[in-house]
């Protein structure tokens, strides 16, 4: 029987250098794109790998086309838009026993923050109506004798959504709305039936 | 250019959109005749009378409280809530006689 032969020092350092020589490589081309996004040899963009160290989340693509700049398109909590939002500050005054409703369009699942005060607690109900009858019913968010609120909105169908306010004493009472959302325009309908639109400006804030 | 059009389109949409959650006429001022079958009354500033048809659905309250027609009187103050396709055909639901207006 004949004894294994131990390598030689010299062929142990060689595949020793070998060794190294391969780990090195590996480390330079795929391990650093991938675990830290350092691509030296471009190697980890080439194979996709500089991908798993930087991850790219992002919201889907808002709806384009006219008319379009206030569709939201949702991705879990967050919702992009085409347009910059828009924001008010106006005030009503309602005359004695008189009332007028405020409302402001918005497509379903858009969102928008609003605070009012009074001079005097006013007959109040924020609701919403559908644009397109029949598909859904008209939904009162909070409905009760108020002088002031703050609050939020995503709104639940595409549709007016806003206030009605009622004087309810023989004394001029005034109501002043501070709001800012993704509407496209406000309506202020009064009870000697008249009604006037609300052109409102989105803020500039620059192209992204 | 566009962003011009989508707003004259907004705003166009939202002009005839019905819009009332409250489709009633609501009319304030003093009562210058009230029979039992009608009622007239001239808003502050207003040149002219606007009447109202009562009938016997047309409920009369003050303080809170149904009253009759004959509680009715002219130079009160009141707060008519009508219902009809236009100003001159006009229904009362509700008439509130309420304290005078200044």
């Amino acid at each position: 029987m004949i004894a294994p032969t131990e390598p030689s020092r010299g062929k142990i350092i060689k595949a020793s250098i070998i060794a190294l020589l391969a780990a090195l490589v590996i480390l330079v081309t795929l391990v650093l794109p991938a675990e830290y996004g350092v691509d030296p040899l471009g190697t980890g963009k080439a194979l996709g790998l500089t991908a798993i160290a930087d991850p790219q989340v992002g919201l889907p693509a808002p709806s384009a086309g006219v008319g379009m700049e206030y569709v939201p398109t949702a991705q879990g909590a967050a919702a992009a838009y085409a347009g910059a939002f828009k924001t008010e500050t106006t005030s009503f005054t309602l005359g004695p026993y008189e009332w007028l409703e405020y409302k402001y369009q918005l497509e379903k699942g858009a969102g928008m923050v609003f605070s009012w005060t009074a001079d005097a607690a006013v007959t109040h109900d924020f609701h919403g109506e559908p644009d397109e009858k029949g598909t859904a019913e008209v939904i009162s968010f909070d409905k009760r004798r108020l002088q002031a609120s703050n609050g939020s909105l995503v709104a639940p169908f595409t549709g007016i959504h806003g206030w009605y306010w009622e004087n309810t004493t023989g004394q001029p009472v005034t109501v002043k709305l501070s709001s800012a959302g993704f509407y496209s325009g406000g309506l202020e309908l009064r009870s000697d039936r008249s009604r006037k639109t609300h052109e409102l400006t989105a803020v500039q804030v620059g192209n992204p | 250019m566009r962003n011009m059009t989508c707003l004259a389109a907004s705003l166009l949409a939202l002009s005839l959109t019905p819009a009332f959650a409250h489709e009633d006429f609501r009319l304030v001022g003093v009562v210058t005749k009230a029979s039992s079958t009608s009622l007239s009354i001239r808003a502050k500033g207003a040149k002219a009378d606007n009447a109202v048809k009562l009938d016997r659905q047309t409920a009369i309250m003050r303080d809170g409280k149904k009253v009759t027609v004959a509680a009715l009187k002219e130079g009160q103050a009141a707060v008519i809530d009508a219902t009809g396709d236009t100003m001159a055909d006009l229904l009362a639901i509700e008439v509130q006689i309420v304290p005078p207006i200044k």
